[in-house]
C-alpha cells in the first residue's frame, strides 16, 4: 500500500502493463518527450523507447485509426487523446471501426485497444477543452467505458482495461490528477464491471462516478450532520455495468439521485435514472433525480463554469430536499 | 368521490387576499356541505369559508397567519357527490355582510388529476400487497402524496409489520399460523370501502415481521404495534386465540371481537396440517398440507413461491406451532378468557373444517354469537366476506351483551 | 500617384505595420501579466510573441474580408483592428469581452470585424473559409476569407480536404500557416515527414508562397499577391516561417528545446528586424519608434486595467446564446429540480 496521486497511479499502471506485456504500446500527441499534456506518461519513453512510446502528429483521427489497426494485428495499443473534446475528430475510427469490427466481421477481428483521455471542468479551459462526453461513448455498442474516481481504481481499472478483448474508452478527470490516495497494487476496489459502495446509508442512494463521486461524498458528510444517511455508489465501469447493486440499494431506500458532471440531457445519469425507474418502480417513494451539468456549453468565465456544474452544496441541498422536504434557498 | 384542490374564493368585492385565522376542520376529518372549513380575515372583516359539498379534508395547504391570494390553493379535499363547480354556494354567514349586488363566488374547485390519489409507486405497490384502496388515505409525503409508510406502518419497535390502509375506526387483522397479512385477500379492501381503517399485521415470525420465541413475546410485540384508542379485532385460527388474549390485555379499548375458526376451544388439532406444513420440502408436499385448509387448489408456481417463503421462516414458525399444539393436542385454552370479556364476540366456523372440529363451539360462553358456514373449511371468513364486513360494523350484539 | 507619393505611402505603411506589431507584443506581454495577477480565465493562454509578422497578411486583407484563427490568434485579431480592451476583458472572462465571457482566449470572435472565430480544436476553423468562399463567390462580393493556423494543423486531414475543395471550386480564400516550428512540445521535424508545406498545397493546385516570419514586409509582399489572386478565384497558401518565443501555453517552460535554439529563434525577431530597417532607411527615427512603443505600452496598460476592473458576467447569462434570440433558453437545473421537489399543488 502506497500513497500516490491519481496521475502517478495511471503512470504506474502503464509502466507495469508495458513491463508485463511487450505488446502494449502508447501512441498519442506529446506522450513521449513532453511526457503527456498532464504529465501522465512522463519518463516512459526513456524506459521503453520511441517504438513503444510513439509521439504522434496532431492527427487524432489517424492516431485512433492506427491504434485500431495495431490492435487488429497483435499489439495492445493505448491511444491517448489529450482532451476528450477531441473525440469528435476520432468518432468514425472509434464508433464505426473500433466498436463494430468484431461484430461486422462475424467475430473474426477484435480490437483490444484502450483509448485513454481526460475530460471535465475546473480549469476555465472553455467550451472545447472542458466537456464530459462519456454519453457519446455509452451510446455505442461495442465500446467499453471506464471512469475511475479513486487512485486505486485509476491503477487497477487501467490494468484491467489492458486485459480486455474489446476497445475500452478510459476517461480520466483533469481535476483529479493531483489527488492523493492509497494505491494497493494487489487489491482492486472491486471487480471489473461492478460499482462500489463508497458509503453506506439508509435514506437515499447517490450514484455517481469520476470527480462527482468526491462531491457526492462531501455532500453525504454534510447530510449526515443533518441526520440524513446517504448511500454513495461509485459506478466506475459505465459499460459493462452491473446495475444489480444500484437496484438493491434503491429498493432498500426508495430514493435515488444520479450525479454527473456532464450536461444532464441525454447523460449517463439519464440512462441510470431510466433503468432505476423501470426496475425499481414499485420501490420508489420519489422520482429518481438527475443532478448534472446545465444544458449549455462550458463557459470560460470561472464563476459561470463553476455555476454550470454540480457542487457538493447543490448535491447536499437537493438530497436534503428529497429526503426531509426542506427546501433550499435556491428553490424556485 | 374525487380529490380536489380548494382555492380561496372571493369573499368580498374588493378582496384580493386574505389571512388565515383558524381552521375549524382538522386534516382527515369529514365535513358536511355548509360546514365552516376555516376562517379568514379579509381587508374588511373575518369571514367564514364554508364547504360546498360533503367531503373529507385531506390536507390544509395554508396555516393560521398565512396570507393567501385570491384563487390560491388552501386545502386538498375529497368530496362526495356530483358536479362540484355547479354546486350552489351557501348563503354567507351574517357577519360577512356582502353587498346584495355582489353574490359570493363559489370556492373554485379544480380536479387534481381525476379521482386517482397522489401516491408514490412504492405506496401503490404496498397497497396492492395489502389489497388496500388508497382512496381516503391521508398522505404524509410531498404535496400530500401517499407514501409506502402511510400504507405500511411499522408502528412497534419490535419488527411487527403493520399494513395499514383506509381511514376511520381501526380494525386489526391477526392471521393464523403459517399465513401472513396477504391471507386476508380482499377483506382489507372491503373493510376500507366500508369506512374502516385496516391494520393487517404480520404475526412475529410471519411475512415481514421478525420472529419471536414464544406466544407471550408475540403478544407483547403485537400490543406494542397497535395504535392507541378503540379497536376492533378480527383473528383467524391462532390469530383468533391471540385476539382474545389481546382483548384481555387491552380491556375496554376493544369494542368488537370476531374470531374465525379460532384455536383454543377444543382438545384436538389436526397434526397432519402443522407437521405437514413444517416438513414440506416440495411444492407437492406443501400443496397436500395446504389442501387441509380447504382454500381450493394452487398452481405449481404459486406453491413453489410459497414453499420458498415458508422455508425462510420455518425455524421461527416451528416454535409457535409447538406452542399451539403438540402431538395433535392443543396447548391453548381461550374459553376461560372469553367468559371474562365484556365486548361483543362473534365466532365463525366452517362445517367442513379439517383442522379444527367445529363442534368445539359448544365450549363458548352463551353470549357469544356463532355463525356456522356450511361447507366452508378452515377459512370460513373467506367464504363469508360479506357477512364478516357486516359483522364488523354491527353493534347489535353489544346491546345484547349489555343486557 | 507619383513615385514619391508611392514611396511615402509605403513608408507610412511600414511604420504602421511596426506599430501594429508592437501593439501585439505589448498586448501579449500584458496577457502574461493578467495571468500572473490571477485575473485571467484559466491558464490556457497561447501567446503569439515572435509571430507578429502575421501583420503582413492581416494588412493585405480588405475591410469586409473574413477570417478564422487557431488558438494562438490574439495577434491576428489585433492586426484586423480588434479593441485590445475588449479582447483583454474576454481573456479575463468578463461580461464586456468580445464574447461576453463565454469564449475566452481560445474562442474570441467578432462578426463586425470579420472574425469568424478562434478555435481550440486544431484545424477546426479551416473548413469554414471554404464555406465563406462559396458565399462570396456566389454573391460576387469580391470578399475573401483567410484561415490562420499553425504548423500543428498541417497534420490534420481536414486541411487537405479543405484545400482540395478550394482549388476545385476556385474559391476566394487563402490558407495562412503560421509555422512557429512547434505544435505544443513537438518540433515540426518530429511531426512532418516532408517539411515543404507549400509543396503540399501546390499539389492541390493552390498558388503558394513561403515568407520569412522575421520580415513583415516580405510577408506583406507575398500576402498581397496571394490575396489579389484569391479575389480572382485563385486560392492560395502562405507559410510564414516564424519562431514561437515562449512555451506552448503560459505555464509551459519548454524543457523540450535547448537554450541555444531559443536564443537563435528569438534572434529572428520581426520587431527588431522592422525597427532596424525603418531606421536604416530613414523612414523614422529611433525616437519616433520609441514614442510608438510607449504609446502601445500605455494603450495595453489601459486594456489590462480595464479587464481587471470589468464586471464578470451574471450567473444567469450562462443560459443565453445557447440558441438564437427568441428561442427558449435551456431550463436551469434549479428550476427543473424545484418543479419536482417543491411542495404545493400538483399540476
Amino acid at each position: 500500500m502506497t500513497e500516490t496521486t491519481y496521475r502517478d497511479a495511471i503512470r504506474q499502471a502503464l509502466l507495469d502493463a508495458m513491463q508485463a506485456d511487450p505488446s502494449v504500446i502508447l501512441i498519442g500527441e506529446e506522450v513521449g518527450l513532453y511526457g503527456g499534456a498532464y504529465g501522465v506518461t512522463k519518463g516512459l519513453i526513456d524506459l521503453f523507447g520511441p517504438d513503444r512510446v510513439i509521439d504522434a502528429p496532431i492527427s487524432e483521427a489517424a492516431i485512433v485509426g492506427a491504434a485500431v489497426g495495431a490492435a487488429m494485428t497483435g499489439l495492445r495499443p493505448v491511444a491517448e487523446l489529450m482532451y476528450v473534446d477531441f473525440i469528435g475528430m476520432t468518432m468514425d475510427q472509434l464508433a464505426n471501426q473500433a466498436a463494430k469490427s468484431r461484430y461486422m466481421f462475424g467475430g473474426q477481428i477484435g480490437v483490444p485497444m484502450v483509448l485513454r483521455t481526460q475530460g471535465g471542468t475546473g480549469r476555465s479551459a472553455a467550451a472545447q477543452h472542458s466537456q464530459s462526453l462519456e454519453a457519446w461513448v455509452l451510446h455505442t455498442p461495442g465500446l467499453r467505458l471506464i471512469m475511475p474516481a479513486t487512485v486505486n481504481d485509476a491503477y487497477h481499472l487501467l490494468r484491467q482495461s489492458l486485459t480486455q478483448s474489446d476497445p475500452v474508452v478510459f476517461i480520466e478527470h483533469k481535476g483529479l490528477y493531483t489527488m492523493k490516495g492509497a494505491l494497493d497494487v494487489d487489491m482492486p476496489d472491486g471487480p471489473w464491471g461492478q460499482p462500489v459502495t463508497r458509503r453506506k446509508g439508509r435514506d437515499l442512494v447517490i450514484i455517481s462516478y469520476s470527480r462527482m463521486l468526491h462531491e457526492s461524498l462531501a455532500a453525504a458528510d454534510r447530510l449526515a450532520a443533518s441526520g440524513v444517511e446517504a448511500e454513495v455508489i461509485d459506478l466506475r465501469c459505465l459499460n459493462p455495468m452491473d446495475d444489480a447493486p444500484l437496484i438493491e440499494a434503491v429498493k432498500r431506500t426508495g430514493r435515488a439521485m444520479v450525479v454527473t458532471e456532464a450536461v444532464v440531457t441525454g447523460s449517463v445519469a439519464s440512462e441510470i435514472a431510466a433503468r432505476l425507474g423501470e426496475v425499481c418502480f414499485d420501490w420508489l417513494e420519489e422520482p429518481v433525480l438527475r443532478v448534472g451539468g446545465e444544458d449549455i456549453p462550458i463557459p470560460v468565465s470561472p464563476a459561470l463554469e463553476r455555476g454550470s456544474i454540480p457542487s457538493a452544496t447543490l448535491i447536499h441541498d437537493t438530497a436534503l430536499w428529497l429526503v426531509t422536504r426542506k427546501a433550499p434557498t435556491w428553490a424556485a | 368521490m374525487g380529490r380536489v384542490i380548494l382555492t380561496l374564493p372571493r369573499l368580498g368585492e374588493t378582496m384580493e387576499e386574505a389571512k388565515v385565522v383558524e381552521w375549524l376542520v382538522a386534516p382527515g376529518a369529514a365535513f358536511k356541505r355548509g360546514d365552516v372549513l376555516l376562517e379568514v380575515e379579509t381587508d374588511k372583516t373575518v369571514v367564514e369559508v364554508p364547504a360546498l359539498t360533503d367531503g373529507v379534508l385531506l390536507g390544509q395547504l395554508v396555516g393560521p397567519g398565512d396570507t393567501v391570494a385570491l384563487d390560491q390553493p388552501i386545502a386538498e379535499i375529497e368530496h362526495e357527490g356530483g358536479d362540484v363547480v355547479a354546486a350552489t354556494p351557501p348563503m354567507p354567514a351574517q357577519e360577512t355582510a356582502p353587498s346584495a349586488t355582489a353574490p359570493l363566488a363559489a370556492p373554485v374547485l379544480t380536479l387534481a388529476s381525476g379521482p386517482r390519489p397522489a401516491a408514490s409507486p412504492a405506496a401503490r405497490a404496498a397497497a396492492r400487497r395489502v389489497g388496500a384502496d388508497l382512496t381516503g388515505l391521508q398522505g404524509s409525503g410531498r404535496r400530500g402524496r401517499i407514501t409506502a409508510a402511510d400504507v405500511t406502518l411499522t408502528l412497534g419497535g419490535d419488527g411487527v409489520a403493520v399494513h395499514r390502509s383506509g381511514a376511520g375506526l381501526p380494525v386489526v387483522l391477526l392471521h393464523g399460523l403459517f399465513d401472513d397479512h396477504r391471507g386476508w385477500r380482499d377483506l382489507p379492501r372491503r373493510l376500507v370501502a366500508a369506512g374502516h381503517a385496516v391494520l393487517a399485521l404480520d404475526l412475529p415470525g410471519h411475512g415481514d415481521s421478525a420472529s419471536a420465541p414464544d406466544l407471550e413475546t408475540v403478544l407483547d410485540r403485537i400490543a406494542a404495534a397497535l395504535p392507541s384508542g378503540p379497536l376492533r379485532l378480527i383473528g383467524h385460527s391462532l390469530g383468533g386465540a391471540l385476539a382474545v388474549r389481546l382483548a384481555m390485555r387491552l380491556g375496554g379499548r376493544v369494542d368488537r371481537l370476531i374470531l374465525s375458526a379460532p384455536v383454543g376451544l377444543g382438545p384436538r388439532l389436526n397434526a397432519d396440517f402443522t407437521e405437514g406444513m413444517l416438513a414440506a420440502d416440495t411444492p407437492a408436499a406443501l400443496g397436500r398440507a395446504l389442501a387441509l385448509l380447504g382454500a381450493g387448489p394452487m398452481s405449481a408456481t404459486a406453491l413453489a413461491a410459497e414453499l420458498a417463503r415458508m422455508q425462510a421462516l420455518r425455524a421461527g414458525q416451528a416454535a409457535l406451532a409447538h406452542a399451539v399444539a403438540q402431538g395433535g393436542f392443543q396447548q391453548i385454552d381461550i374459553a376461560g378468557d372469553l367468559a371474562r370479556l365484556t365486548c361483543p364476540v362473534t365466532v365463525l366456523f366452517g362445517t367442513d373444517d379439517c383442522i379444527l372440529d367445529w363442534h368445539c363451539v359448544a365450549n363458548l360462553p352463551a353470549a357469544t354469537a356463532i355463525h356456522l358456514i356450511r361447507g366452508a373449511g378452515h377459512l370460513p371468513h373467506l367464504a363469508a366476506v360479506d357477512l364478516l364486513v357486516g359483522l364488523v360494523a354491527d353493534t347489535r350484539e353489544r346491546r345484547i351483551a349489555a343486557v | 500617384m507619383t513615385l514619391v507619393q508611392t514611396i511615402a505611402a509605403a513608408n507610412t505603411a511600414a511604420v504602421g505595420r511596426y506599430r501594429t506589431m508592437r501593439r501585439i507584443r505589448s498586448f501579449e506581454e500584458r496577457v502574461g501579466e493578467l495571468f500572473l495577477k490571477g485575473e485571467s480565465a484559466g491558464s490556457m493562454l497561447h501567446l503569439s510573441i515572435g509571430e507578429e509578422a502575421v501583420v503582413g497578411m492581416t494588412e493585405a486583407m480588405q475591410p469586409g474580408d473574413t477570417f478564422t484563427t487557431h488558438h494562438r490568434g490574439h495577434g491576428v485579431f489585433l492586426g484586423r483592428g480588434a479593441d485590445p480592451a475588449r479582447m483583454m476583458a474576454e481573456i479575463a472572462g468578463k461580461q464586456d469581452g468580445y464574447c461576453r465571457g463565454k469564449g475566452g482566449s481560445m474562442h474570441i470572435a467578432d462578426r463586425a470585424l470579420g472574425h469568424l472565430g478562434a478555435n481550440a480544436i486544431v484545424g477546426g476553423g479551416i473548413p469554414h473559409i471554404v464555406g465563406a468562399g462559396i458565399s462570396y463567390r456566389n454573391a460576387g462580393s469580391g470578399q475573401i476569407s483567410v484561415a490562420f493556423f499553425g504548423d500543428g494543423a498541417m497534420s490534420q486531414g481536414i486541411l487537405y480536404e479543405s484545400m482540395n475543395m478550394a482549388a476545385l471550386w476556385r474559391l476566394p480564400v487563402v490558407f495562412c500557416c503560421i509555422n512557429n516550428q512547434y505544435g505544443m512540445g513537438t518540433r515540426v521535424d518530429r511531426s512532418a515527414g516532408n517539411r515543404d508545406f507549400p509543396a503540399r498545397a501546390a499539389a492541390f493546385g493552390l498558388k503558394t508562397a513561403r515568407a520569412d516570419g522575421a520580415d513583415v514586409e516580405a510577408v506583406h509582399d507575398a500576402a498581397r499577391a496571394l490575396t489579389m489572386d484569391a479575389r480572382d478565384g485563385r486560392p492560395g497558401f502562405l507559410e510564414i516561417d516564424a519562431y514561437r518565443f515562449f512555451g506552448h501555453a503560459r505555464m509551459d517552460k519548454s524543457p523540450y528545446r535547448s537554450a541555444q535554439e531559443e536564443a537563435e529563434g528569438r534572434a529572428r525577431d520581426p520587431l527588431a528586424h522592422a525597427r532596424n530597417r525603418i531606421t536604416a532607411e530613414g523612414i523614422a527615427t529611433e525616437a519616433e519608434l520609441g514614442g510608438i512603443d510607449a504609446d502601445a505600452g500605455a494603450e495595453m496598460d489601459l486594456a489590462l486595467t480595464h479587464a481587471i476592473a470589468a464586471q464578470p458576467p451574471a450567473l444567469a447569462t450562462m443560459f443565453e446564446d445557447v440558441y438564437a434570440p427568441g428561442s427558449p433558453a435551456p431550463r436551469p437545473q434549479a428550476a427543473r429540480l424545484s418543479a419536482i421537489l417543491s411542495e404545493g399543488v400538483r399540476a
